[in-house]
């Protein structure tokens, strides 16, 4: 049977989310795509910080010193986080929003026994917002695999993109990195890439170090492993010195990442790392 | 008891349990049976609470098991794994309860075999595809005296506990309740499928029940497992009026069929007309579910409407809502007093405070005065079960008694079987009180 393409939608955490995915049997595929749309689903009823009763609201709500424990995927979210402020030396932070003098690494205890979170400071305030797309791929990615539908690429946007198998005879999803005028075009294949940027959204990404918008670049992109990761490195990379950012990539490598520098119209795009030619 | 009275007496005895600190502090242990999405929903809801230890799985399915047992082992010790019910039974002694989320079809027969093994339940809704199953689940609680609390989880939630003890009963902001409007649309979605290399056998698949897998995993659409989706949401969705009005109806038209799907045995759209004798006046209730659209996304509400406003309420608070008849008494007493919040009308709409305003000099005619919205000021802060599940656990330490206990519910489920026969007889049906007990 040759191999069909269908392309899916589906409207969840305030974003288009799109599936390009090659298959045999469409209807199949269809039917797997349907169980990631309902995890995507799952998924943001726990990490939003817009719903009431999701576990980063409850969190958001806890007085000083309060505990709870939260559901599984949102303390693994949160220690994925955790991972990532590190190796971004604070560049990539969620609890940025967080009116508080505490250190960002006093803010939160995380205890895999009962995926307990506890609150040490006040005005702590956890915002999933860069990490949570890349996150809930992921999980689509992983379960897609279970179905055995494997050439697939999935999009939150089109800021984050997790590739499975790439189409037959290829070595990877085209993608392209940076402006038209000084395009680089990685090939993705079980990985991830985000972009992040100040074009579509205006000044949005802050730095959390300095609890202001971050003005070093203009766009930054991150190719890694996960899409949690690429995610999380691409708001890291918009708010990193190339310097900075050539430390932390020394110390915790990925396979990609691109800075446009906020400088003039004319600036070229900056390569940090690439594993790619 | 009056439900605000029960209120004020499980307050009372929350603050002076005679339970020992030790034995209030320990966990509950208990056990999932049926760990598809419903079950996976629950399990988290109940760790959440803090207060249960899972000691086991049951579920025919390893795809849906393992995932379970995953989940829980963060919480505690790893539950144990049973593909059959009866040998979890059988084996795990010292269990307090058990969560039962399986396709309604072997609610009856599992539930009565916990209650018999002295487990208190909290079943899923509905309780079972039959009103007979029902009633023997029903009969199962009285015989053992255990606890049977059934998923109607609005009987828990703070926004419709606020707004019945408060809106509805006390402010009366109804005045006359004059019609019960409710639905449950939701857009068309294809059958559920299944990861081909986790597929049952055949031979395991017949063992409990199913044809196949594809029977398996769209359980709700065939008589043999189900009442369908139709009966499914109206148990749930007409329980809210049956609970706030203390009222059964006595006769239901309705229509309905299997339009769009056509492989399945359940009507895919249907709607329904219940008639209710309240003592000053009949009112009738409009209900519908559409499974093959959202139509125009009005989603899933309950709203009972009156002379002098209408409160409607989800479970999705932005399908919610509570309106005031322009020509109503305002209701600003009770917004001072913090049972509602004013949403607001349109700017253009407001007159401005103390405005001089011009003699008029001809007559003015107007649309018919805007209805007004509000809100109310309580969150659901907690995923709907958890509370649901929170006032179960309490109940089982003795510390309140079930929001929606077994015999509480089975009129609605009665109710609910009664529409899809009317759909059947495509007649009106008049109910007897004795139909629905």
């Amino acid at each position: 049977m040759a191999m069909a393409t269908i392309t899916l939608g589906h409207e969840a955490m305030a974003t288009e989310f799109h599936a390009t995915v090659l298959a045999d049997d469409t209807g199949y595929a269809r039917q797997a795509m349907a169980a990631a749309w309902h995890e995507l689903d799952r998924l943001e009823c726990a990490l939003s910080r817009f719903r009431d009763d999701s576990d980063i609201a409850r969190l958001n709500r806890l007085p000083t010193g309060g505990e709870t424990s939260v559901g599984v995927d949102t303390f693994h979210c949160l220690q994925l986080a955790d991972q990532l402020r590190r190796h971004t030396s604070g560049a990539f932070d969620v609890t940025y929003r967080s009116q508080t003098p505490a250190a960002p690494d006093q803010r939160l205890r995380l205890n895999p026994r009962g995926c307990r979170v506890r609150v040490l400071a006040a005005g702590v305030e956890i915002d999933l917002g860069g990490i949570g797309k890349g996150f809930a791929l992921d999980r689509m990615a992983q379960l897609l695999d279970q179905w055995d539908v494997r050439c697939a690429l999935l999009a939150a946007s089109s800021s984050t993109l997790v590739a499975l198998d790439p189409p037959p005879g290829t070595t990877g999803w085209p993608v392209q990195v940076g402006p038209a005028r000084d395009a680089r075009h990685p090939q993705l294949a079980r990985a991830a890439i985000s972009g992040s940027g100040v074009a579509r959204q205006g000044r949005h990404i802050f730095d959390p170090r300095s609890q202001r918008p971050a003005t070093a670049n203009a766009s930054a992109w991150a190719l890694a492993a996960t899409g949690a990761e690429s995610d999380a490195w691409s708001t890291a990379l918009m708010v990193l010195s190339a310097d900075e950012a050539r430390g932390c990539l020394a110390s915790h490598p990925i396979g990609g990442a691109w800075q446009l520098p906020n400088a003039e119209p004319s600036t070229r795009l900056v390569t940090l790392r690439s594993e790619q030619p | 008891m009056k439900r605000r009275d029960f209120l004020v007496v499980s307050a009372a005895a929350l603050a002076a349990s005679n339970l020992p600190a030790a034995e209030a502090a320990k966990p509950i242990e208990l056990a999932l049976i049926g760990a598809g999405n419903q079950g996976r929903v629950l399990a988290n809801a109940a760790v959440l609470t803090g207060q249960v230890r899972f000691r086991a799985v049951c579920d025919i399915w390893k795809y849906r098991r393992d995932p379970a047992i995953a989940l829980l082992k963060n919480y505690g010790p790893e539950p144990k794994a049973y593909e059959d019910y009866r040998q979890l039974l059988a084996e795990e002694k010292g269990l307090d309860a058990v969560i039962v989320a399986t396709p309604d079809f072997v609610h009856a027969e599992q539930t009565i075999a916990c209650l018999r093994a002295g487990l208190h339940v909290y079943c899923e809704s509905m309780m079972a595809a039959t009103l007979a199953d029902a009633r023997s689940m029903v009969a199962a609680m009285r015989q053992t005296g255990r606890l049977l609390q059934i998923g109607c989880q609005r009987r828990s939630n703070p926004r419709y506990l606020h707004a019945k003890a408060k809106l509805f009963q006390e402010a009366q902001l109804l005045g006359d309740v004059t019609a019960l409007v409710a639905q449950w649309n939701q857009p068309y979605s294809d059958d559920a499928g299944w990861p081909r290399r986790f597929a049952l056998p055949d031979d395991l698949l017949k063992k409990y029940g199913y044809a196949d897998m594809h029977q398996f995993r769209n359980w709700r659409w065939y008589r043999q497992h189900s009442a369908g989706p139709l009966a499914t949401f109206a148990a749930q969705q007409l329980d809210v009026f049956h609970w706030f009005l203390g009222t059964l109806p006595r006769a239901v038209l309705a229509a309905g069929g299997v339009d769009y799907s056509k492989e399945h045995q359940w009507p895919d759209n249907g709607m329904a007309v219940l008639e209710y004798a309240l003592p000053e006046r009949v009112v009738r209730a409009n209900y519908q579910v559409l499974m093959t659209s959202s139509a125009g996304g009005q989603g899933q509400f309950e709203m009972l409407a009156g002379s002098d406003g209408a409160i409607k309420l989800s479970e999705n608070p932005k399908y919610a809502g509570i309106y005031h008849e322009a020509h109503a008494p305002d209701w600003d007493d009770w917004v001072r007093k913090r049972y509602l919040v004013k949403v607001g009308l349109p700017p253009e709409d407001k007159p401005a405070q103390g405005a001089a305003t011009e003699a008029p000099t001809e007559a003015a005619v107007r649309e018919t005065g805007q209805v007004v919205p509000y809100d109310m000021p309580i969150a659901v802060e907690k995923p709907v079960h958890q509370y649901h599940l929170e006032n179960f656990f309490a109940a089982i330490r003795g510390q309140a008694r079930l929001n929606s206990p077994a015999d509480a519910v089975l009129a609605s489920e009665a109710v609910a079987l009664r529409i899809t026969s009317a759909i059947q007889s495509a007649k009106r049906e008049e109910i007897a009180p004795a139909d629905l007990g």
